[in-house]
């Protein structure tokens, strides 16, 4: 009657055991590289991850920027060697790097500071197109916000351009530049603030009003952020959220038409 | 020997640099960089048309004009007359259509059909687009409005005439819609040739308009 109590106990011990000790073997089996806690825009934050332990160890590293988007993940199985990944940031303030693997999550922060000692001009888009109508009609309209940062020791000026693809909608979408501030997140324009100068005559912070054919496709012809006459130095640390509307015309020649359209800043000093 | 042939070789390609920044007068930046946003992609609708197919428009105004009776409103009348009449006897049909439902179509073929009641076989009918608009209760010989444009024809008969206004319709449809005039191509003759057609006002078989559009 005793030799089962003892057992009992002792597997009750045993489970409890295990289930303290197993989280934290399963947390040491995947090492992390702490990011650093400070780099100059334009620089690359490091994240990294090891296998410790044998055994397939799984592991999903988000990168958020500092209105918590999420702008850069990885997910795999960590090996045991080291393998290392490189992000660069868009834009100033602090990033957070979580890492998810067995056992609890680890974030590290990461503040993103304007330095003289690189000179860099970075949007926040990390890759994702602002603007996208498909199948669309007279009237559809789409809208797209980014936030373009300048950082270094120069105090150059910017010009907007682009370049354009497909079989001519260009000529039937109107397209509506605006330049201003936007505190949050540039995946959204909800909280987009124009500038109040209405620098071509079309509104508070228009800084362009045609036909996307219309807009420059090279840097000598670009538009002169933000006007031609007066145009800005940028400063270190300086940013600008632009938003761009763009719409179908009333114009029944553009059915069956594309375009592709990149944008591009160019700061020169 | 090789560090000084590729250290020669950069003078060379700098100064290369230098000569095509000065010929083309490009002034070299001290600081350049861009930052771009890839990937903005549209496409239209194969087409715009909401409502595309076929649909048959029954006219909401019609009425003809009299020369003889150049003041005078036929617009009750169910009948359309069109008439060549020496002696200033001329008669002409003036027909309004609704514009077709649907948004952003374009009318790929339309066709006019009147009910001749009575006819005078072998006449060459002519339907122009108005130039301007017209009311069904006050227009005369007198104030109505100008004929535009290339005429579409038909040889006269009884039953059904039809004329392919495809591109009155396409004109119409496409600005003021101010309806169409029916007349005989060759007007002033005597005797005189007479056609009769129903009118919205007869009941049964009044003017047609029927598209095609997409």
């Amino acid at each position: 009657m005793r030799r089962p109590r003892r057992l009992l106990i002792a597997t009750l011990v045993a489970i409890v055991a295990l289930g303290v000790l197993l989280p934290s073997i399963a947390e040491a089996a995947v090492a992390v590289a702490a990011p650093p806690k400070s780099i100059c825009l334009g620089k690359k934050i490091r994240v990294g991850v090891r296998r410790r332990l044998p055994g397939k160890r799984w592991f999903t590293i988000n990168i958020l920027d500092p209105s918590n988007r999420k702008v850069w993940s990885k997910t795999g199985t960590a090996t045991s060697r080291w393998r290392y990944w490189k992000f660069r940031p868009g834009r100033l303030g602090t990033f957070k790097t979580v890492y998810k693997r067995p056992g609890r999550d680890r974030t590290f922060r990461t503040k993103v500071v304007p330095c003289t000692t690189s000179s860099v001009l970075l949007d926040d888009d990390y890759g994702s197109a602002m603007l996208r109508l498909s199948n669309a009609s007279p009237g559809d309209t789409d809208e797209g916000c980014l936030r373009v940062t300048y950082g270094g020791s120069y105090a150059p000026t910017v010009r907007l351009y682009g370049s354009t693809s497909g079989t001519g909608l260009d000529e039937f979408l109107d397209l509506t530049v605006v330049r201003g501030t936007l505190p949050g997140s540039s995946a959204s324009c909800a909280a987009f603030s124009p500038d109040s100068t209405a620098y071509i005559g079309a509104g508070p912070g228009v800084i362009f009003q045609d036909s996307l054919e219309e807009f420059p496709d090279g840097y000598e012809e670009g538009l002169v952020d933000p006007v031609q006459g007066s145009e800005e130095t940028w400063t270190n640390g300086e940013s600008h959220a632009y938003r761009f509307v763009v719409t179908v015309a009333d114009e029944n020649e553009a059915q069956g038409l594309t375009a592709g359209q990149r944008f591009v800043w160019e700061a020169r000093a | 020997m090789i560090l000084r042939r590729d250290a020669l070789m950069g003078i060379v390609a700098a100064l290369a640099v230098l000569t095509a920044s000065w010929a083309t007068g490009a002034t070299l930046a001290a600081f350049s960089d861009t930052t771009n946003n890839p990937g903005n992609s549209f496409s239209a609708a194969a087409s715009f048309c909401s409502n595309p197919g076929t649909q048959t428009l029954i006219a909401d105004a019609d009425a003809y004009v009299d020369e003889n009776a150049a003041l005078s409103n036929y617009g009750a009348s169910s009948s359309l007359h069109v008439q060549s009449r020496a002696g200033g006897r001329n008669r002409r049909t003036l027909v309004h259509f609704p514009a077709p439902a649907g948004l952003f179509c374009t009318v790929t073929s339309a066709t006019l059909r009147l009910w001749a009641t009575s006819a005078d076989g072998g006449r060459t009918l002519q339907v122009y687009e108005l130039a301007t608009v017209w009311t069904e209760g006050t227009v005369t010989w007198a104030t109505q409005p100008l004929a535009i444009g290339t005429p579409s024809t038909v040889i006269s008969a009884a039953g059904w005439v039809q004329f392919d206004v495809t591109a009155q319709a396409q004109s119409l449809f496409g600005s003021l819609n101010t309806g169409l005039l029916v007349k005989d191509s060759m007007e002033d003759q005597n005797p005189p040739r007479t056609q009769q057609f129903s009118s919205r006002e007869a009941g049964a078989y009044p003017p047609e308009l029927t598209i095609t559009q997409a």
